[in-house]
């Protein structure tokens, strides 16, 4: 079933490192939303509580900084996805030995390695803007919560590309969809400051799941309350993955 | 019987279709090509020659009929089809930002080309094509027909059993595109089959073993190149371009007995030599002004215009 899964992640892979700008250029976005809004944003909010102790905005933000890094590496792959029917790439893979399973499982490895390198590079950078070491005995929780984040977005962009052939309608809707997704989530506030139905709407969002475990990997604890949401996160991800894997058996060329 | 008859066919089509909506782009074709052979698809743009790669190919469902690539259902059996298949598509489908040798290999090891084998085959080819000071060079930097190049040449890495080519030589220099067809010719004695697309009369002529004229989705003949144009049944053929209107001069033509119009005064006669003096004094007798007159053995394109009354581009 996943024949060609190692040629296909080498190729997702090769393409990425050879536009290495992209690395900078994608990670320069969440360090930016550190730098000045989080900066603005601390002579507003004084401290924020989180898990029962009084934490910096800078701190608070910084996850959620992680969970927009990964999420732009799963936007990657509906541009690579949206490029390779494009120029006829896709057709070229889909007519030769390798299944389309291990073309879209090849597209999900790649943003999660993206996103590995994405959450050290922001923590290098970021950690010392915030003035705070992570603990080892976080570490397994912040990976696997950068994981499950990848698979999600990276399902979800390629079911986007995979029903939206052109490029101004699919620019426009991952515009239009990337504004809800960012502030109808607890990447920039805890939820419980913001009003109800924008809360109701955060529930829904899987981008909430990725910022609150990346969070308690990152400063807290796996609570109760961050169990379930790994949970919720987990059954985010396998939706979006088993949608994916339906919509690359379904794409036509 | 057919000569290569004690051979299995290596495809076979049943009334392949395929429907874009009201549009039938490929109507009820059905041919036959033999393990080892050329078969060419010779036809105009939006014939259905693509269309019909497409569905060979396994990536576009037929809308009806069924088509068999050596020994196995395109739909039913698409995964065992692709492992036997090659394809170099119309689309440039490079990866624009990797390198020329990246390209190259990334191709092989999709195609499941072993890593040593891979590396020879890349190294002959490269060089083959004499993309050697190009090896480390970006695709976005390349122009156009070196582009075509890499395209092309990365296709014969492997062994297939069947190999697509949708107008593979469009864009090359005569010096690749007679480099493609020695490939083409060597792979098939070799035993595998090719399947090649083009607009190209000439190529389809020195390449083909059969072609197929296919026309608004449907299959109008199917012989081999000889066969084809001595269904002209022989003589020379007279171009003729005249000033302002032709109509009335091909009128007043299509009134003489020795001279068949094929469409647009290209003139079929049985001796070129014998009837040209006349030709012209009776074209200025109807007050035609001639501009150029040229004489020719018959081609597949004349066949083309008699089969449809029209030019193939
Ligand atoms: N995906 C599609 N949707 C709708 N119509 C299509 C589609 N693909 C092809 N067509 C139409 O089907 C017809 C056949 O197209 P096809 O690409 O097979 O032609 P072709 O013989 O390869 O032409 P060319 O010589 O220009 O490459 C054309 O009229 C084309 O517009
Ligand atoms: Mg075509």
């Amino acid at each position: 079933m996943m024949k060609g899964l190692r040629s296909l992640y080498y190729r997702e892979m090769r393409i990425w490192s050879r536009t290495y700008w992209m690395i900078v250029l994608s990670l320069s976005t969440p360090i930016l939303y550190i730098l000045l809004f989080g900066l603005a944003m601390t002579g507003l909010i004084q401290g924020i509580d989180y898990q029962g102790k009084e934490i910096d905005y800078l701190l608070f933000l910084l996850p959620g900084m992680i969970a927009m890094g990964i999420h732009g590496c799963g936007m990657n792959a509906c541009w690579t996805l949206f490029m390779d029917r494009q120029m006829g790439t896709l057709e070229q893979i889909l007519s030769s030995p390798v299944t389309r399973s291990a073309y879209g499982f090849g597209k999900i490895l790649s943003v999660v390695t993206q996103s590995f390198i994405q959450v050290f590079l922001i923590l290098v950078v970021g950690l010392p803007l915030v003035g705070k070491e992570i603990s080892i005995a976080n570490l397994p929780l912040l990976l696997f919560s950068a994981f499950l984040g990848g698979v999600c977005f990276c399902s979800f962009y390629m079911i986007l590309a995979s029903i939206i052939k052109t490029n101004d309608l699919l620019s426009t809707i991952s515009t239009l969809i990337m504004m809800p997704m960012m502030f109808c989530s607890s990447m920039f506030y805890p939820l419980d400051m913001i009003p109800s139905t924008l809360r109701y709407l955060a529930y829904a969002n899987p981008m909430t799941y990725i910022a609150n475990t990346l969070r308690a990997g990152l400063i807290g604890s796996l609570s109760k309350q961050v169990s379930i949401e790994l949970l919720v996160l987990c059954a985010f991800s396998i939706a979006l993955f088993s949608a994916s894997v339906l919509s690359l058996r379904r794409i036509r060329i | 019987m057919r000569k290569n008859s004690h051979r299995v066919p290596a495809i076979e089509c049943v009334n392949l279709t395929k429907k874009f909506g009201d549009l039938t782009a490929v109507d009820h074709i059905s041919f036959e090509v033999k393990e080892g052979e050329i078969f060419g698809l010779l036809g105009p743009n939006g014939a259905g020659k693509t269309t019909t790669i497409r569905m060979l190919t396994t990536v576009l469902p037929p809308t009806e009929g069924t088509a068999i690539i050596a020994g196995h259902d395109v739909v039913k059996e698409s995964d065992r089809v692709r492992e036997k298949i090659g394809v170099i598509l119309q689309l440039p489908a490079l990866d624009w930002f990797l390198s020329v040798y990246d390209n190259f290999d990334i191709y092989g090891r999709i195609q499941g080309v072993p890593k040593k084998e891979r590396k020879e085959r890349i190294d002959y080819l490269i060089k083959e094509f004499g993309l050697e000071e190009k090896e480390k060079t970006k695709i976005e930097l390349l122009s156009g027909g070196l582009e075509r190049r890499v395209q092309v040449a990365r296709a014969f890495i492997p062994e297939h059993e069947v190999l697509f080519l949708d107008e593979p030589t469009l864009g090359l220099d005569p010096q690749s595109r007679l480099k493609v067809w020695d490939l083409v010719r060597e792979h098939s004695k070799d035993g595998e089959t090719i399947v090649i697309t083009t607009h190209n009369m000439d190529e389809a002529d020195a390449l083909c073993d059969r072609i197929g004229i296919i026309d608004q989705g449907k299959i109008i003949a199917l012989d081999s190149p000889k066969a084809l144009k001595d269904r002209l049944g022989g003589g020379d053929i007279i171009k003729i371009d005249v000033e302002g209107d032709s109509k009335y001069i091909e009128q007043e033509i299509s009134k003489l007995d020795r001279v068949r119009n094929l469409g647009g005064l290209a003139l079929q006669v049985e001796n070129a030599d014998q009837i040209l003096p006349d030709l012209t004094q009776f074209i200025g007798s109807k007050g035609g002004k001639i501009k150029n007159i040229s004489v020719r053995k018959p081609t597949l394109e004349d066949v083309f215009i008699k089969l449809t009354g029209r030019e193939i581009r």
